[in-house]
């Protein structure tokens, strides 16, 4: 008896100790789907019944019914397709999305933004094909936009854009009248935008000229200030960030952030915890701030009247660039159920979608311009600059480059953070001197990382 | 008198000090429940109002109808008590096994597992859930419970420490009167191992709570998500509902105060009395 419970437990301390790493007793249910990641016939799955697609979003839980309802009312005019939607959060969508690539078991259709990983990768299937075959308009959208959104290296389309979003200026009237400052105009300078700010700092009251240099991206990634000064983050195929960091231009910029945050008219941190219109900006404490049209609904709620405008430009520049972004439908280069999931993408992609995610509440703002004529959104005062800023030139975001920029990107904030923000009582550096060398660094690295493939 | 006084002036410093040390730790906590009340302007005020003037409790009815939580909860309550289960079951007969049997390379083969924990689970993220994904179980709960049925190196360390401090002497006795070792575990030592067992049970309920990732990266449908997955989806670089997080956040808080609460005496007591006398 006691040899026996020995050898037991012996062989429960091996089992142990691989820490369940042998452990295929349990696969009894039948495990005959051998659907492993061979299967490379684009176009050949015709449903013979019904298609069933793994449909993955990251979007917030207040968007969830909308979705629900798109895909029954999809689902119904598609009687032979059926979604099976899972909402993932933003935070690790990515890593879930890349660990399922990688066991070939990514769902058919994802939604998104920051795909160079999973684009690099070859993960995205090119749609090209299903574009001729339908002969799909794809000038409906909005454009260059979408194409320097959605196109590859390659030239080839690998996504359609669900929604559009510009960058702008939204900024508060009523603290604008209080503090008797003129509201700005669309053809306002970087220097008008510094006076404006001054003049409505008072943090006596809690209330602060901008907080626009809260963060690199709010100040430079996320907007076109550098583009409209000459200069820019990196160049067009993100390869190449040296010349670009250490421009004069960028230093200029980072000087300009600097000064203000020095005179304290850019809110401090403690105030803080997210800058933009999803922070102290709605509870209007903030006169002027960066503006995304999915903080619209935000500002619409708040409690005092909003402007929004052009981001102003450096005195004498006669660029005129505009910072669009796109969340956008992808589908799996290794899906069996191609055609299936084109036509769901088409569908939440099309103009009777766009309409609807504007009378719900305002889900998003349809990615094409006729849908925003038809349902006349320029008569918006808000909205009406974003569809200025739509139809003007635009480039890439930086981070939507190249995948590097995720490896890199990360230096950039920091020198930003020891320049305009420094923590901790540190005192601020000297960008002319910092971004020289941040950008030999952020380029080693670049060339590091492009070796490697 | 002067030793008194100085006794006194130490038991109020040290007090002070603990007071203030909680305080520090309980600050968050009342924050999330001001938040978890306010507007999402109100949110932002500064200097920020502790107590909102019109507390909002319907952000918590909001919460809680816009995600479906009572899956949520099920789901990881399932989870829980599976588990729990497998933790407590394997560890305790892989440290008995550890602790009370003398085979050759056991101490080889105990150093080896607790080699595993300098391994991150970063590095075998992948491999694993390329592993999982050919036994085909993925999208079901396979991948997070089985493990714990293989014990966890840090437990069995634990507990096999544990069960090197009680004296052979207990087993020699359950022995003469007759018992088997499975007996012996069972009858003799586990209800001496109840502190260190209260420890296992407490960690891994927080571990699985809280676990995100894995929950994250091996269940699709929605229908089997957990708290962790449901309450992070309040959070987008889009649109946060930073008020609604707060009240989801409250009240899922909940259940790991009062489990914290009611083994709070093994916890912190526990390893005292050891069943033998002197």
């Amino acid at each position: 008896m006691k040899k026996w419970a020995g050898i037991t437990l012996a062989a429960a301390l091996t089992v142990g100790a691989l820490s369940g790493c042998g452990s295929d007793n349990n696969s009894g249910n039948t495990a005959s789907g051998n659907n492993a990641s061979g299967g490379n016939n684009a176009t050949s799955s015709k449903p013979d019944k019904v298609t069933t697609i793994d449909f993955w979003q990251l979007d917030g839980t207040g968007t969830q019914d909308f979705y629900v309802t798109l895909i029954k009312q999809f689902e119904e005019a598609h009687p032979d397709i059926k979604v099976k939607m899972a909402n993932i959060p933003e935070d690790g969508f990515f890593e879930k999305l890349n660990a399922s690539f990688a066991a070939g078991k990514g769902p058919d259709m994802w939604g998104g933004w920051y795909s160079t990983d999973e684009f690099e990768r070859g993960y995205i299937a090119p749609l090209d094909e299903f574009i001729a075959r339908d002969n799909y308009d794809m000038s409906k959208y909005f454009q260059p936009a979408t194409a320097l959104r959605l196109q590859g290296a390659d030239g080839h389309y690998y996504g359609l854009p669900r929604d559009m979003s510009n960058a702008v200026i939204y900024y508060n009237k009523d603290l604008f009248d209080k503090y008797g400052v003129p509201y700005p105009s669309p053809d306002w300078t970087l220097d008008d935008f510094h006076d404006a700010a001054k003049k409505l700092t008072h943090p006596d009251e809690g209330v602060y000229g901008t907080d626009l240099f809260a963060s690199d991206f709010n100040a430079i990634t996320g907007n076109p200030i550098i583009w409209n000064m000459g200069g820019d983050v990196a160049s067009d195929d993100g390869k190449k960030v040296k010349g670009f960091v250490d421009s004069p231009q960028m230093i200029k910029l980072f000087q300009y952030a600097q000064t203000l945050s020095k005179e304290g008219v850019n809110a401090p941190s403690s105030v803080m915890q997210t800058a933009g219109d999803q922070g102290p900006f709605s509870a209007g404490k903030i006169g002027m701030s960066l503006g995304f049209l999915w903080g619209y609904n935000d500002v619409k709620k708040a409690t005092f009247k909003a402007g929004a405008v052009a981001f102003p430009k450096d005195a004498g520049s006669d660029l005129n660039f505009a910072w669009t972004e796109e969340v956008s439908w992808y589908m799996n280069n290794k899906s069996e159920k191609k055609d299936a999931t084109w036509e769901f993408m088409k569908y939440l992609s099309s103009p009777e979608v766009g309409k609807q995610a504007i009378d719900t509440k305002f889900m998003w703002g349809p990615p094409m311009p006729s849908v925003w004529e038809e349902k006349g959104l320029e008569q918006d005062e808000l909205l009406k600059v974003f569809l200025e800023q739509a139809k003007l030139k635009t480039k890439a975001p930086s981070y939507d480059r190249n995948r590097t920029w995720n490896e890199v990107g990360g230096m950039f904030s920091q020198a930003y953070t020891d320049i305009v923000n420094p923590v901790d009582g540190k005192s601020y550096k000297d960008p002319a001197e910092v971004l020289p060398k941040v950008a030999d660094e952020m380029q080693a690295k670049i060339d590091e990382l492009l070796a490697q493939q | 008198m002067t030793f008194r006084i100085r006794k006194f002036a130490g038991l109020t410093v040290s007090h002070l000090v603990l007071a203030a040390l909680s305080l520090a730790c309980i600050i968050p906590f009342l924050w999330m429940i001001s938040t978890s009340l306010k507007t999402k302007a109100a949110m932002w005020e500064f200097p920020p109002k502790w107590i909102p003037k019109n507390p909002l409790w319907h952000n918590y009815h909001d919460a809680f109808t816009l995600a479906p939580f009572g899956t949520y909860i099920t789901n990881t309550l399932t989870l829980e008590i599976l588990t729990i289960a497998g933790q407590v079951i394997s560890c305790t007969l892989i440290a008995y096994g550890f602790s009370r049997f003398r085979f050759r390379g056991r101490d080889t083969l105990f150093f080896l597992m607790l080699a595993t924990m300098l391994i991150p689970e970063q590095v075998t993220m992948i491999p694993t859930f390329l592993f999982y994904s050919k036994l085909e179980w993925i999208d079901t709960y396979l991948p997070l419970v089985v493990p714990a049925f293989f014990g966890n190196a840090f437990y069995v360390f634990l507990m096999r420490q544990f069960l090197l401090t009680i004296p052979k002497d207990l087993d020699e006795a359950a022995k003469i009167d007759g018992a088997n070792e499975f007996q012996i575990l069972w009858k003799v030592l586990v209800p001496i191992l109840r502190p260190s067992l209260t420890i296992i049970v407490v960690y891994t309920f927080t571990g699985v709570y809280n676990d995100f990732l894995s929950p994250l990266i091996y269940l699709n449908s929605p229908e089997k998500f957990t708290l962790a997955i449901g309450l992070a989806n309040f959070v987008s670089s889009r649109s946060t509902e930073w008020n609604l997080l707060m009240a989801a956040s409250t009240v899922i808080l909940l259940p790991l105060l009062v489990i914290y609460y009611m083994a709070q005496k093994n916890l912190i007591g526990g390893i005292a009395s050891l069943g033998i006398k002197g």
